[in-house]
């Protein structure tokens, strides 16, 4: 048997023990001995979209306060231009997130910061910036048909300076 | 030839890969396209970008921080260029590798990461096509080396096979889990869905309909036993047709009504689970004798 050879057998081996691994991962939770978790969470990520959903919209929210005090929201659609459920997925900072919290509170911290300086640019500067991520019930009639008071939760995340 | 080898290793017409090749190429052409607009705020240092690994390894920052607008302009168009080489089969390895290295480089860069299913399976498929011999027809590098965009060479059918039981796994992965996930266990999910962020006009004008819950749950039953099905059926010669019909509706459904439509450049892999043998007969029957039934007689 050849180097190419062995080398394709080897290929065969890997694929098929990554994939009964994140099948045998996907379906029961159980974890194949022997093969490398990089592995089996690599083939597990291509089997599980959709696996939950949720009764309500939330939605990362900027908000920055005038010079009258008062807080206003800010547009961040030329900021993140992403299709909506995209874009949700995104200012989760997942990939921070699994980090820890402290990692995702300095990254929420830095996202602030962005915020700030891009508004800035434009000619909005704020005296103060916050983020929060909100909830509000769905709707049939519009993803944002009952995001306004009093159906709006807001949970605080961090805020700036 | 021993099963295992017919099955896992055999020479055959690259023809199917080829045309995978071509229509991967164009999905990530139109891919990468939609971010034309937004370059500068998504990938430069003007942008709102947040950087996956600068602060784990500082002494690399000058990769790994995100460059001015005029610089990702420039990366961005051979990365985009790349992909042009990988529709056309031209320096097609070097295309591949560029496209992979622009994926992980813009992947890090950009806003937090995104590491969906279909992005994996993209990433496998790339790395996949890389070693596969995609370019041995329907290629400028077929033409530069035989003197024909049709000639052929044969090719392992070891890559063919990787990406079509990825699918596999995929599709029954995913559905067999919705067997007992607790929250696939009515059409809840559904209807709900259809009114979530994910969701397009057309789901929203559906949701609408005086629908009951029993609707979505026969709609939620349907589709679980089919796509399991169907991630078999599609082996079987005599029901393969059907079953592509039936997934390929369903991944144009997930984009028609949750808006998540990267899932479609799956749609065209699924020549890969024609015998390649099959796929080449057909495309001489399609164009004559411009495709040979023989592979071509390389002089050096």
């Amino acid at each position: 048997m050849n180097l190419k050879s062995t080398l394709q057998q080897l290929v065969v081996i890997v694929f098929i023990a990554a994939t009964v691994s994140g099948m045998s991962y996907t379906l029961f939770r159980y974890k194949l001995p022997g093969v490398p978790r990089s592995l089996r969470q690599w083939s597990y990520g291509m089997m599980a979209p959709y696996q939950t959903y949720r009764t309500h919209n939330e939605g990362l929210t900027a908000e920055g306060k005038r010079a009258d005090g008062l807080w206003a929201i800010i547009n961040m659609d030329a900021y993140l231009p992403f299709i909506r459920g995209e874009r949700a997925m995104r200012s989760y900072l997942l990939t921070f997130r699994a980090q820890g919290d402290q990692v995702l509170d300095q990254k929420y911290r830095e996202f602030a910061h962005h915020i700030a300086r891009l508004e800035s640019d434009r000619g909005r500067p704020w005296d103060e910036i916050r983020l929060t991520i909100q909830e509000w019930p769905m709707s049939p009639a519009g993803y944002e048909y009952l995001r306004h008071d009093p159906f709006i939760e807001s949970t605080f995340l961090v805020q700036i300076p | 030839m021993h099963p295992w080898d017919s099955f896992w290793h055999r020479s055959v017409p690259p023809h199917a890969l080829a045309f995978t090749r071509i229509a991967l190429g164009l999905y990530l052409l139109v891919y990468a396209g939609l971010y034309l607009p937004h370059l500068g705020m998504l990938f430069s240092n003007e942008g709102l970008v947040m950087p996956l690994y600068l602060d784990r390894f500082p002494a690399f920052s000058f990769f790994l921080s995100p460059p001015s607008p005029p610089v990702v302009h420039i990366i961005y168009a051979l990365y985009m260029l790349c992909m042009v080489g990988i529709t056309l089969g031209f320096w097609f390895h070097l295309s591949t590798f560029g496209t992979l290295l622009g994926s992980l480089y813009i992947w890090q860069l950009q806003l937090h990461g995104f590491a969906t299913s279909y992005n994996r399976i993209l990433l496998l498929c790339l790395i996949v096509i890389f070693f596969s011999g995609a370019h041995r027809t329907f290629s400028l590098d077929q033409r530069k080396r035989s003197g024909s965009f049709f000639d052929w060479e044969p090719i392992s059918i070891l890559p063919q096979r990787l990406i079509t039981l990825q699918i596999t796994a995929t599709f029954l992965g995913v559905a067999l889990q919705k067997l007992w996930l607790p929250h696939w266990q009515s059409g809840e999910i559904l209807a709900y869905s259809y009114i979530s962020r994910w969701a397009t006009p057309v789901a929203r004008w559906y949701a609408q309909l005086p629908l009951t819950l029993r609707h979505y749950d026969s709609v939620v039953w349907v589709v679980k036993i089919l796509e399991i099905l169907c991630a078999v059926t599609i082996w079987i010669p005599r029901l393969r047709i059907v079953s592509i019909l039936f997934l390929s509706s369903f991944l144009v459904l997930v984009g028609v009504m949750l808006s998540i439509w990267w899932f479609v450049f799956i749609i065209p892999a699924f020549v890969m689970f024609y015998r390649p043998e099959d796929v080449l007969l057909w495309f001489h029957k399609q164009w004559g004798d411009r495709i040979s039934k023989d592979p071509v007689k390389l002089t050096k």
